[in-house]
């Protein structure tokens, strides 16, 4: 029984980290080097991952790329848990992975300090702005993640990571 | 700045300093009058500035006429309310609601004044001197 689960899970995510598709989502200068990566010259066809989806119940991959505000964060979680299961999260960019130079309390009152407060997160890619480069990095790390995964890692993973936000009067509040 | 000459004729109480025209009585016959008078014609809001001075807030309406080439600043100084200016010039709707949203200043006669940029239930108005971010609800976000 253990070598047909396995082999199981080895064709699955064998499909799976091959064909990741993103959802478009680009919400401010990381979308530039976003779509930059779709380009002849970076070709981001390589790892699978071209068909950019404009509807989230067709993608597979959330690449989270830009500052992510207060008002922006409802949809940014509305569109997350309209993804269907398998869905993996990168988040791209100095500003998802922990507020960037909008980070102190002082600088800015409307960013979110990092989307981990707000989902799971798989892939974390800083710098301002990542190359394309560090997103393909970033999207080979997730494929070598997926590879290793089992159904039940999948799941300890999101129990661990659960989402604590709901969105209320137009902005997200503990539940 | 064009022709002061009709202005100082007509406003003989409004002060110019600085490059501006001070209406704060009376910014309505003024904006009216210089979008309208056939010489003058400021037909163009260009935009609304907001100052918060701490113990006053100013307005600054920066007007350009299209036929003159010409642009001209006219300001209010008040405290935290101001006439709205939509009567005259529409595209001031969308200035108000952002002054509104980010420095508090209530605006009568705007006919649906509302956030423009933050969300409706936000505490406070951030670009007030005062403004310091303590909403209970985004503790998380800490």
């Amino acid at each position: 029984m253990g070598i047909i689960v396995t082999t199981i899970d080895y064709v699955l995510n064998w499909g799976r980290s091959n064909s990741i598709w993103p959802l478009t989502f680009a919400t401010s200068c990381c979308g530039i080097e976003m779509i930059c990566s779709t380009t002849s010259s970076f070709d981001i066809a390589r790892f699978g991952s071209e068909v950019f989806r404009a509807s989230p119940r067709q993608a597979d991959l959330l690449i989270c790329a830009g500052t992510i505000t207060h008002k922006m964060a409802p949809v940014l979680l509305r569109l997350y848990q309209q993804m269907p299961e398998p869905k993996y999260v990168i988040a791209m960019g100095a500003c998802t992975c922990g507020g960037g130079m909008f980070s102190t309390p002082e600088d800015s009152y409307a960013v979110v300090r990092g989307i981990d407060k707000i989902l799971p997160v798989d892939i974390f890619i800083p710098m301002c702005p990542p190359k394309p480069e560090a997103l393909f990095d970033g999207i080979i790390k997730l494929q070598k993640n997926i590879r290793k995964e089992s159904i039940l890692t999948r799941k300890q993973f999101l129990g661990n990571h659960k989402v604590k936000l709901k969105e209320k009067d137009g902005i997200l509040q503990e539940l | 700045m064009p022709d002061i000459n009709i202005i100082r004729e007509h406003f003989p109480n409004n002060i110019i300093e600085a490059g501006k025209l001070d209406a704060s009585f009376n910014i309505i016959e003024v904006l009216s009058f210089l979008k309208n008078c056939p010489e003058l014609s400021f037909d163009m809001l260009l935009s609304i500035i907001a100052i918060d001075y701490i113990h006053y807030n100013e307005l600054i309406y920066c007007l350009l006429s299209t036929h003159l080439n010409e642009s001209i600043k006219v300001s209010v100084k008040m405290k935290n309310e101001a006439k709205s200016v939509t009567a005259i010039y529409k595209s001031a709707y969308f200035d108000e609601c952002e002054i509104y949203d980010l420095f508090g200043i209530k605006f009568t006669g705007n006919p649906n004044l509302k956030r423009l940029l933050l969300p409706q239930s936000w505490a406070g108005h951030p670009l007030k001197k005062d403004y310091i971010l303590n909403d209970e609800r985004l503790k998380w976000n800490e």
